[in-house]
């Protein structure tokens, strides 16, 4: 496959300034809300006011003659939108299952007016119990959203015998895990335009996987997917938001679009945005772990269940991911467990960067954290026990046979922040009313590409094309969306082919234009796809007898009478990753990038008031093709973790948000910013373009457990909850001391 | 300037690209200069500068993010300060100077940004240059410290804010 050409590299593993920077300095790149269309009308939505009802009558208005008005009864096809499951309708018909669940569009040319309308539509309905809660979804007692049991999907497996070794075990220890929502909060909100297009619609805007849009949509418009060209416009932020979301959006702006034949724009103001779009999925861990005398783990048993809300969306692979996550980066022969996604009348959860991981690696963790504490252990030393190396087996089974950087990130994380001394210093310290000092430590690993069999299904597909007259051509349906996956792209075909950069250009993603390279999702982009690009560069230099290193591609092409060349290569699963999805057992991942992280923070004693020092990070990514921008994923990836673990606070009563906007849902500025040191490690994978792995997701799966055991190391008190706020401290503090003075 | 569009779609822009601004009730009481252009808006007093900025003048550098000056997106200078202009009526701009991203002469910040991985997605981008912009003129050589307070009205989701910052203190000189 890939591998390591031999050629002098120019570009791969240098800082290459990101191709659209300079237009988006100045102001120049065109976002969604940016472009101008001839004629455009806006779409709006109206949506349930219930949290799960029967719609028994929708009464309208005399509409004026210029206004589009669109329910169920004008969709062509059949009414969902289609991902793994046929549960979530584009607009609900006879019931609705969540507040703010869409039930029918208007679209015109003034806003203001249309919101007046949607005002004077009453709808009548019946209002059926609800499912307020992971344990209502569980409980049985009330209706079932979906299924029989209310459950989405459900993961689980007994490895050894788990029974026996809790019973051998020198200690156990039970631990209880929870974990919020949180919005991913892209500062440009959701978006889309589509207009009627030959025989179908075309729709632009802002996304993360044109070709969901384009499957998704097919069978409620009752076209032929080529019907429905879909093009990403420049993307400000996704984060997980911009995967399946933008398919239910664009299902609306097309069916406004295709009712009254003129070009529909639908964005969302950032409160609604932040109301009706997916989150991470709130989650619950159940936890028991062993350990023998020597503090080697002995067995787990992990009950992890995530809170999917009212339709499937992408849960189940969420759920997957977090379900491989949960035994954690450890050697562990006896696990029992049960992971599940459950419906519940509540916003669907959705992709978020992480993907179940960060919920899974939070509770394991925190685990590992309270786990030392009670043995007596510093955190470091429990971790040099048990993490996982090069030829040991993963839970699963999986062999571990390369590219396996986690004791060196451990090591790397610890030295430099002199953890063992400062862990056990401050474990000690005075509780004199002077601030407090923690540091918490966390490890972890991220599964590059699709779990399980997924890269199988999807089987990306990516070109190449080249003349002398034109240059390099790469066509994909990657998408940047600030990520910089542009550049990466561009140095990759230009070191493949040995050229100069400035001759290769990136499709514009677009249906039409470009192979299915499957979605921008999973920390799969530079290695899988950026692998075809290798793949297919190779191919073009066999095709006129060249060789990158000898640098004579474009000389072989001119003497050759080939005017444009073309290389199409497809990803096929490496014949020995073999993976059982009924069975859970096997190679989940081609490949995991391996990551630690240390938090360092002060704790005000009265106000518990937490303040982030200092965030250092380890990652093991192999080759990083551009170190600015792999040092970008990380800054940004922990700062997210950091807010996911300490600010961004996300709650709901009935089914409604407590927050819809940038004022009460807070995200770290640059003064919640600490300090934040990022070391890149590379034991390059053989397959990988360059030796690369995956970096987008891994930053932010470990730090919510460092910081958590940061605020721990200050206060000696445990928690097993983020965010974890300074009034849960305060509450659980003031508890303990009680339960300190009562003997 | 580098948006790439597919030749059909420009043709359907080309086709009827007339100018659709609200009908909004005509006002001459506004007279204001954008980037160093005197202007008599049509839109009305009660006009979030954001709005007439970007609907009527077609200044979509500055960009909408929240609507409620949290995020900074929107920032623009007003007579040298840096305002969020959705929360600054046009009627409020009357007889100032307003300077819009667009209307920044700043190519060694822009480089910085550039260079240093200051940008991203780049949607908060033109806010953060305008705040940075702001401070440098006021103050051209801030410490750490001012220059994290100058752009703490900003929100950034992708960078973690350091490299922002590391291109702002590079411009500075002290950096």
């Amino acid at each position: 496959m890939s591998g390591k050409p031999k050629n002098e590299l120019n570009y791969v593993g240098r800082p290459i300034v990101r191709v659209d920077a300079a237009d988006k300095v100045c102001g120049a790149a065109k976002y969604i809300n940016d472009i101008e269309f001839p004629d455009l009308l806006i779409g709006i939505t109206i949506r349930s006011t219930r949290q799960r009802a029967r719609i028994l009558k929708m009464n309208v208005p005399m509409l004026p003659p210029d206004v589009t008005f669109v329910t169920t009864d004008d969709i062509p096809g059949e009414n969902y939108v289609t991902l793994f499951n046929k549960d979530q309708p584009l607009l609900a018909k006879e019931v609705v299952n969540y507040l703010g669940e869409p039930i029918a569009l208007l679209a015109g040319t003034d806003e203001d007016a249309l919101r007046k309308l949607a005002a004077q539509i009453q709808i009548d309905y019946e209002d059926l119990p609800a499912i307020d809660s992971i344990e209502d979804a569980l409980s049985g007692k009330l209706p079932p959203i979906y299924g029989d049991d209310n459950v989405f999907k459900s993961y689980g497996y007994i490895k050894g015998e788990p029974g026996n070794a809790f019973a051998e075990s020198a200690f156990i220890f039970d631990d209880t895990f929870h974990t919020g929502y949180q919005e991913q909060a892209y500062l440009e909100t959701q978006g889309v335009v589509a207009f009627p297009y030959r025989n179908g619609v075309k729709i632009v805007g802002s996304m993360q996987c044109p070709f969901y849009v384009q499957k998704g949509l097919s069978p409620a418009l009752k076209l032929d997917p080529h019907d429905i060209v879909v093009e990403q416009a420049i993307t400000g932020g996704a984060f997980g938001g911009k995967e399946e979301f933008p398919s239910l959006i664009s299902g609306h702006a097309a069916l406004l679009a295709l009712k009254s034949g003129k070009p529909v724009k639908i964005t969302y103001d950032r409160h609604e945005d932040i109301s009706v779009t997916t989150k991470r999925h709130p989650s619950k861990s159940i936890r028991r772990i062993g350990f023998d005398k020597n503090h080697h783990i002995t067995a787990m048993d992990i009950d992890f269940v995530l809170n999917g809300g009212a339709h499937s969306t992408l849960s189940q692979v969420v759920l997957a991911r977090g379900a491989l996550g949960s035994p954690g980066a450890y050697k562990c022969d006896n696990i029992r467990m049960l992971s599940r996604a459950v419906a519940t009348n509540q916003l669907p959860s959705g992709a978020f960067r992480g993907f179940g991981a960060p919920q899974a690696f939070f509770a394991i963790e925190a685990q590992m954290n309270h786990a030392a504490y009670r043995m007596n252990i510093d955190p470091y030393s429990l971790r040099k026990k048990n993490i996982l190396r090069l030829g040991d087996r993963t839970a699963t089974g999986q062999l571990l046979k390369e590219s396996v950087g986690l004791e060196k990130a451990l090591d790397a994380v610890a030295e430099r922040t002199n953890f063992t001394e400062k862990y056990n210093q401050y474990r000690v310290q005075l509780h004199n009313g002077q601030p407090l000092k923690g540091i918490g430590l966390a490890t972890f690993f991220h599964g590059c590409g699709f779990t399980g069999k997924g890269e199988e299904l999807i089987k990306a597909t990516a070109s190449v094309d080249y003349s002398n007259e034109t240059g390099v051509l790469i066509r994909i349906a990657t998408v940047d969306m600030g990520q910089g996956m542009n550049t990466v792209m561009r140095q990759i075909a230009a070191d493949a082919l040995a050229l100069q950069i400035e001759r290769v250009i990136v499709n514009i993603p677009n249906t039409a234009e470009v192979p299915n390279s499957g979605p921008t999702v999973a920390s799969r982009t530079t290695m899988i796809v950026g692998g075809l690009i290798c793949q297919c560069c190779a191919d073009l230099l066999k095709q006129v007898g060249a060789t990158a290193e000898k640098r004579d591609f474009a000389e072989k092409v001119n003497m050759s009478n080939i005017k444009i060349l073309t290389a199409t290569r497809d990803y096929r699963v490496p014949d020995d990753v073999v993976w059982d999805e009924d069975k859970f057992i096997g190679d989940a991942y081609p490949i995991y990038s391996w990551a630690a992280a240390v938090v360092e923070v002060t704790v005000d004693p009265v106000t518990f008031e937490v303040t982030v020092d200092k965030i250092t990070a380890a990652h093991d990514i192999g080759k990083a093709i551009n170190p600015v921008l792999v040092e970008g994923q990380i800054e940004g990836g922990s700062l997210q973790g950091l807010g996911y673990a300490s600010i961004e606070v996300m709650t709901e009563t009935g089914g409604r948000l407590n927050q819809a906007s940038f004022t009460d849902y807070i995200i770290p500025t640059t003064l919640d910013t600490p300090e934040m040191e990022t070391i890149i490690l590379e034991e390059t994978y053989s397959r990988g373009p360059f030796g690369a792995k995956g970096v987008g997701e891994q930053p932010l799966v470990g730090i919510p457990a460092a910081y958590v055991g940061a605020v721990e190391n200050a206060l000696g008190v445990e928690f097993g909850e983020i965010p974890l706020t300074p009034e849960i401290i305060h509450r659980r503090v003031h508890r303990e001391r009680r339960e300190n003075t009562n003997y | 300037m580098s948006i790439i569009l597919s030749t059909e779609f420009i043709k359907l822009l080309m086709t009827d690209n007339k100018n659709k601004i609200k009908n909004l009730s005509v006002s001459s009481e506004v007279s204001l200069s954008v980037n160093g252009m005197s202007r008599t808006p049509k839109a009305s007093p009660s006009t979030r500068l954001l709005d007439y900025l970007r609907d009527e003048l077609k200044l979509t550098g500055t960009k909408e993010g929240c609507g409620e000056g949290e995020c900074g997106a929107c920032m623009v200078l007003v007579d040298g300060k840096a305002v969020n202009s959705c929360l600054f009526l046009l009627g409020q701009c009357n007889g100032r100077e307003v300077t819009t991203i667009e209307g920044i002469d700043a190519p060694k910040l822009f480089k910085a940004f550039e260079e240093t991985g200051a940008v991203q997605c780049g949607f908060c981008t033109p806010g953060f240059i305008v705040s940075a912009y702001a401070l440098l003129q006021q103050n051209p050589h801030p410490t750490v410290a001012e220059i994290k307070e100058a752009l703490s009205g900003n929100l950034c989701r992708c960078t973690g804010y350091k490299k922002i910052v590391e291109a702002v203190e590079k411009v500075t000189g002290n950096g």
